[in-house]
């Protein structure tokens, strides 16, 4: 051993490139001005992604669904000039035009961070990312398999308690990697009554997603039915004050989060188109424009009624494309601790998604939890 | 360890993507950092691409003309490597990712943090041109001979680099040299 081998074997390693990464580099490599025009969540192929394949099978096929969907995503970037409102219902209209699709899974891998002050005067913040994946079964008697694998831990120093610019996931910025260890855990459950993930609109099967009107005035109908039947319609006791918010704008605000619900729900198509028109129409939906997310794709922002007095701002991403959700973020609405207005302090991109006949398997070596947040 | 003969660029980028881009993520990644990385490491193959006629295969193999690429992007990041080992220098070894989860004796873990923090001071102190040479025989595993390739420059440049990086790196280790009786090979 010489003074080389002590370099090799005690400089700190790097983790390997993560597999979008890879892609990305390949898809560079294949078409060099492809740069921002990135696609969407990729199409969930049969051989896509096993949370259980180890990294370099991970890579490998990473790459390969890109170079796969290469062809008929990359192009069709949003070459119009629409805005706003008729961006959105524009992305409803390509929307009803996709194909319906079914299998025995529905299955998401999601990329998501999560920012944290480090202290009160935010001198520095920490950035966790997860690799999520969730399996929803079609048949109720199924399990249900989500897992979490966090991926790295990241500091960010800003100088001298003020940052310079808000934070952005798409950017790059200087940090350390921190020694935190890789944790992993996942849920299995079998939900009896096969109600899905996502319970913002109302505890929905896939039954019910598939029975759902998709005329928008009989979809938004039947939604304000569902707020009127709601036992807890009056603002909460003891929240009285900052947090309370008039009757008609609660309904608005459940029925901007039960268009999203649907949206993030693997609804089919034409019921998805009615759940954006709707969302377009929500007196508090704000079309941000183009943004890039997470994982350098360019989406759509929508900024939902969510909960105005909050100090985020929540907005969903929506895939020009497909109008599939493509993620979702919150951003700070004031400048606090540090952090100016606008910082992203949370997100979520969904890498991948879509049908599958696979089955899911619990992930070896992780904790099993009682809930995935 | 990837075979250094590997594909050549005849045999279609594809399959040296395929083979190298991981290595080459690593090499960048452990000079500077994983987000940076992930740019230079595109940047390495794209180059690569546009320059594929003017790599001569009679001259030399594919993978030390990536490591020279990709050499040559870490250089336009010299102030953030210098400043990355000077950070380091001074924190002892941040256990590395590879090892996480292993429970490591402390005393162990702080005699390598010793270690770590003094060659990393000790990097941040050599010239640009024989740091390129160390740690492309360190961290890329190029031999001599692949080095001088990569950076195009004789073997013999490559020899006297490695000879006055080598010393400063033993000064600097000094008592906590674990490599005091071990030959000097």
């Amino acid at each position: 051993m010489d003074e080389i081998t002590l370099l090799a074997s005690h400089l700190p390693d790097a983790p390997p490139p993560a597999p979008e990464v890879v892609a990305r580099a390949r898809a560079r490599l294949r078409d060099p001005g492809s740069r921002t025009a990135r696609p969407g969540p990729r199409r969930w192929t049969p051989m896509a992604g096993l949370a259980t394949a180890t990294a370099t099978v991970a890579v490998a096929v990473a790459v390969t669904v890109v170079v796969a969907n290469l062809g008929d995503a990359v192009p069709q970037t949003v070459a119009t000039p629409l805005k706003g409102k008729q961006l959105l219902l524009a992305i409803a209209d390509r929307a009803e035009k996709a194909p319906v699709e079914t299998g025995a899974y529905w299955r998401r891998r999601s990329v998501v961070g999560a920012l944290f002050p480090v202290d009160a005067v935010s001198s520095g913040v920490v950035i966790n990312t997860y690799d999520i994946t969730l399996w929803a079964p079609r048949e109720s008697g199924d399990p249900a398999l989500a897992s979490s694998k966090m991926e790295r831990k990241r500091s960010l120093t800003l100088p001298s308690g003020k940052a310079r610019e808000p934070w952005d996931p798409a950017k790059k910025y200087d940090y350390m990697l921190g020694s935190e260890p890789n944790r992993c855990e996942y849920s299995w459950k079998v939900e009896r009554k096969g109600v899905l993930y996502d319970r913002r609109a109302a505890e929905l099967t896939f039954a019910d997603l598939e029975a759902l009107p998709t005329d928008p005035a009989a979809l938004l109908e039947r939604l304000r039915a569902v707020w009127t039947d709601r036992p807890n319609v009056s603002p909460a006791p003891g929240r009285a004050g900052r947090g309370e918010v008039p009757k008609d704008a609660k309904e608005e605000q459940y029925l901007s989060l039960a268009a999203v619900s649907l949206l993030n729900l693997p609804s089919p198509p034409a019921l998805r188109a009615a759940a954006l028109r709707i969302l377009a129409d929500r007196p508090g939906t704000e079309v941000v424009g183009e943004v890039v997310d997470a994982l350098g794709r360019t989406e759509v922002a929508v900024r939902v009624n969510a909960d105005p007095p909050s100090e985020t701002d929540y907005q969903v991403m929506v895939d020009p494309r497909t109008g599939e959700l493509a993620g979702s973020r919150s951003t700070a609405v004031t400048d606090r601790g540090g952090l100016p207005r606008g910082t992203v302090l949370d997100y979520a991109a969904y890498a991948e998604q879509g049908w599958t006949d696979e089955r899911p398997a619990r992930p070896g070596g992780c904790k099993r939890v009682s809930n995935i947040p | 360890m990837i075979d250094s003969s590997g594909p050549d660029l005849k045999e279609g980028l594809d399959q040296v993507f395929d083979a190298h881009f991981a290595e080459i993520h690593r090499y960048i990644a452990r000079r500077l950092d994983t987000d940076t990385a992930d740019d230079l490491a595109a940047d390495t193959f794209l180059i690569a691409f546009r320059d594929r006629h003017r790599f001569d295969a009679a001259r030399g193999a594919v993978r030390p003309w990536l490591y020279g690429i990709a050499t040559n992007l870490v250089a336009r990041h010299r102030r953030e490597e210098v400043r990355r080992w000077k950070a380091l220098s001074r924190t002892g070894a941040p256990r590395g990712w590879a090892q996480e989860g292993h429970e490591d004796a402390v005393t162990a873990r702080v005699a390598a943090g010793q270690v770590t923090g003094r060659l990393a001071g000790a990097l941040a102190g050599l010239a640009k041109r024989d740091r390129d040479v160390v740690l492309l025989l360190a961290l890329g595993g190029l031999a001599h001979a692949e080095v001088a390739d990569a950076l195009g420059i004789p073997y013999g440049t490559v020899a006297s680099r490695l000879n006055r990086a080598r010393r400063q790196l033993r000064k600097a280790l000094g008592g906590v040299n674990p490599l005091e009786e071990a030959h000097d090979g």
